[in-house]
């Protein structure tokens, strides 16, 4: 598995060797030249020696004369050479032993007066590097004696050689020494980089371990927010979302603790009453107490279960909209909900702005209406009223539904929606299962719209639902 | 014996109630926890079995009043949380034992039958008085191993006075114990049910089980 740490190392590695590399070669192509050039200096050091003995005598003879102490190096086995043509250049007029052994010679084209420097290879392949000049063959007599005036300045080419092997093995070795310190920089700049990238890392190296051991959705305890400020943002985002996380998870075992608690007492109702009329089953009046309560209970339980699903399958919202007579729909929900509880003796009063039509989505909004109403009836004082009214705006369509609350008080306001959520602990009124403002929520949210709940100083509950303009148009 | 109910679901109260009284127990029941504690604070019940999520008082509260009242009563928690801390909560407070919602109405009535042993002393279900054996789980008294046939009332004065043995009963503390709010009591109740109890205990020529000691009650006579 690729690394951060091996990934900064490799590329830390490759610009440092690359920087390396190109300061490198230029200072090998620099030494390269110097070598180049000392060896052309002493090159044009043995063109001027040959040239300085390379003389004209008395008879018409020209020839170079060789001094016994460097007769070796232009030996046949020797590793230099020189030649002396004609002024035309279709004569040679004297050549080294190795050149007049093998009967070789070398070719200089367009010699001028100016040393100039050029390479051959000889017929055994060997490669030399020749210095060659035009010049007049001075005087080779006698220092004290002056040249016969009929002798006349003779012009001669003279070309002096190397054997380039040695700067060629010269040349090699530093090429071979550059190569080696370029890889030994690269590895070290590798090396290098590996510790420290590893060093600056070990913060970020510390907080995916710590992920490993404990992973963010099982983990309690916060991430460390100290150290470089870029982990630090890390941490403080995974902190966030371990926020986020354990808040969802604590409302889920909430939730699933408060609907097992739902499902338990409807559940020792059943048990208790079936055991305490089958410990009489003689009793046939028992049975059918027992058999009546069962009845009704079982319907309660299937309400709560189907509220559950449908908070579950979150189906609403997702019909097309269509076109609602808010003041029909209002009145109707009502007059079911009233049918329900005619005790209470609440009235409805909904204002002539409801007398609109908006388009949503029907059973949405059928779902939301009925459950806001609902909590309206079951809570709402006996006898009182409770208002609805509608707005058009701008930018949005507002629907109000407001009750008196009596017992709320304002810090209730912000569980209203919470599944289960009652008043009072204790879940002693079984005609609804506390799921009905959160359903509500639930198709507020569906149809794109916002429910807001607020509690006046004079305890009415408003429920405020806005919708924006584009959604319900 | 008597008992208390505090439960707000009314059917699982009224299920209750039967039963108890099925079982020979007198029952009272309580909806809230505040009418709860006012009448367990009133009357001196032997077992209250008490719902933790009440309206109005916490069955937690209940507990923990009844306790700093000095009322000796036996308390079962009867609910539907079932976490661990939950349960050691109710007992930590005072409660002597509990049970999660749903249960099994018959170990409902064993635990009651325990808490009773625990309150007056016992050890076992059965209860020996001279040749007669009670047994409490059955409800049945035997002379000498053959059952005597007891009405409901005869017996559970019987019980009472089995488990106060060695005391001086009065008739307002049979009263108190035997008999619930429902039942509407005359002034010679309690005579009547001794009188009953003394006719179906006693045989000719012997000395009656029950001595009555004139204006403190009545004992059971264990020799």
């Amino acid at each position: 598995m690729s690394t951060l740490r091996a990934g900064v190392a490799r590329r830390v590695a490759l610009s440092v060797g690359a920087s390396a590399a190109l300061v490198l070669l230029l200072l090998y192509l620099l030494l390269r030249q110097q070598l180049i050039m000392q060896f052309d200096d002493e090159l044009r050091a043995d063109l001027r020696m040959i040239a300085n003995i390379t003389n004209v005598y008395r008879n018409g003879d020209l020839y170079v004369n060789l001094d016994a102490d460097v007769q070796v190096d232009y030996g046949e086995h020797g590793d230099k050479l020189y030649e002396v043509l004609d002024s035309d250049s279709t004569e040679v007029v004297d050549s080294s032993p190795l050149l007049e052994e093998k009967g070789w010679r070398v070719t200089f084209p367009h010699p001028r007066d100016q040393v100039a420097i050029l390479e051959h290879t000889l017929t055994d392949g060997r490669v030399f590097r020749l210095a060659g000049r035009r010049m007049e063959a001075q005087w080779g007599g006698d220092e004290n004696t002056s040249p016969p005036k009929d002798l006349k300045e003779v012009e001669v080419i003279v070309i002096a050689g190397r054997d380039r092997a040695p700067l060629d093995t010269a040349l090699w070795r530093l090429a071979s020494t550059f190569i080696a310190a370029e890889l030994v920089f690269a590895l070290a700049a590798g090396f290098g980089a590996f510790h420290a990238a590893s060093k600056g890392l070990t913060p970020l190296s510390t907080l995916t371990a710590e992920l490993d051991k404990s992973p963010i959705e099982v983990r309690a305890r916060p991430f460390a927010e100290a150290g470089p400020a870029e982990i630090g943002s890390v941490a403080r985002a995974l902190n966030r979302l371990l926020g986020r996380i354990n808040m969802t998870m604590a409302r889920e075992r909430r939730f699933l603790a408060d609907a097992a608690h739902e499902l338990n007492t409807p559940l020792a109702e059943l048990r208790t009453v079936n055991d305490v009329a089958l410990l009489r089953s003689d009793s046939i009046e028992r049975l059918h107490h027992a058999a009546t309560v069962s009845r009704d209970v079982a319907a309660k339980l299937g309400e709560t279960l189907k509220t559950l699903f449908a908070l579950s399958r979150g189906e609403a919202g997702i019909e097309p909209s269509r076109a609602i007579a808010i003041g029909n729909l209002l009145r109707e929900l009502w007059a079911n909900a009233q049918a329900r509880l005619p005790q209470r003796r609440l009235v409805l009063e909904a204002s002539a702005s409801c007398d609109v039509e908006w388009y949503l989505p029907p059973t949405a909004m059928r779902g939301l209406i009925k459950n806001l109403i609902d909590n309206a009836v079951a809570h709402a004082p006996s006898g009182s009223t409770v208002r609805a009214s509608a707005l058009e705006k701008r930018d949005a369509k507002i629907l109000i539904l407001e009750n008196a609350a009596p017992d709320l008080d304002a810090e209730d306001i912000s569980r209203l929606f919470e599944p289960f959520w009652r008043k009072e602990a204790a879940h002693t009124d079984r005609g609804h299962a506390g799921l009905g403002l959160t359903l509500a929520q639930d198709y507020a949210e569906a149809m794109r719209a916002s429910i807001v709940a607020v509690l006046t100083p004079e305890h009415i509950l408003r429920f405020t639902l806005r919708w924006p303009l584009y959604v319900v148009d | 014996m008597r008992l208390l109910v505090i439960e707000d679901s009314k059917i699982l109260r009224e299920s209750l109630v039967v039963g108890l009284r099925d079982a020979g127990y007198a029952v009272d029941s309580a909806a809230d926890g505040e009418e709860g504690l006012w009448a367990a604070r009133e009357i001196d019940y032997d077992v209250l079995i008490v719902d933790a999520m009440l309206p109005k008082r916490h069955g937690f509260e209940v507990v923990r009043e009844v306790r700093a009242s000095g009322r000796p009563g036996a308390i079962l928690m009867l609910t539907a949380l079932q976490a661990i801390h939950d349960r050691i909560d109710a007992l930590d407070l005072g409660a002597d034992d509990y049970l999660t919602k749903p249960f099994d109405f018959g170990e409902l009535l064993a635990r009651v039958r325990a808490l009773l042993r625990r309150c007056y002393g016992q050890s076992s279900e059965k209860i020996a008085i001279g040749p007669f054996v009670l047994d409490t789980a059955r409800k049945r008294v035997t002379r000498d191993g053959a059952n005597i046939p007891l009405r409901p009332r005869e017996y559970a004065v019987f019980e009472y006075l089995a488990r106060r043995r060695g005391d001086v009963v009065s008739a307002s503390d049979l009263e108190t114990h035997l008999y619930d709010e429902s039942t509407e009591l005359s002034s010679n109740t309690i005579e009547a049910a001794i009188s009953m109890l003394r006719k179906n205990l006693d045989r000719p020529g012997e000395s009656s089980l029950i001595r009555t000691r004139r204006g403190m009650g009545y004992e059971l006579i264990c020799e």
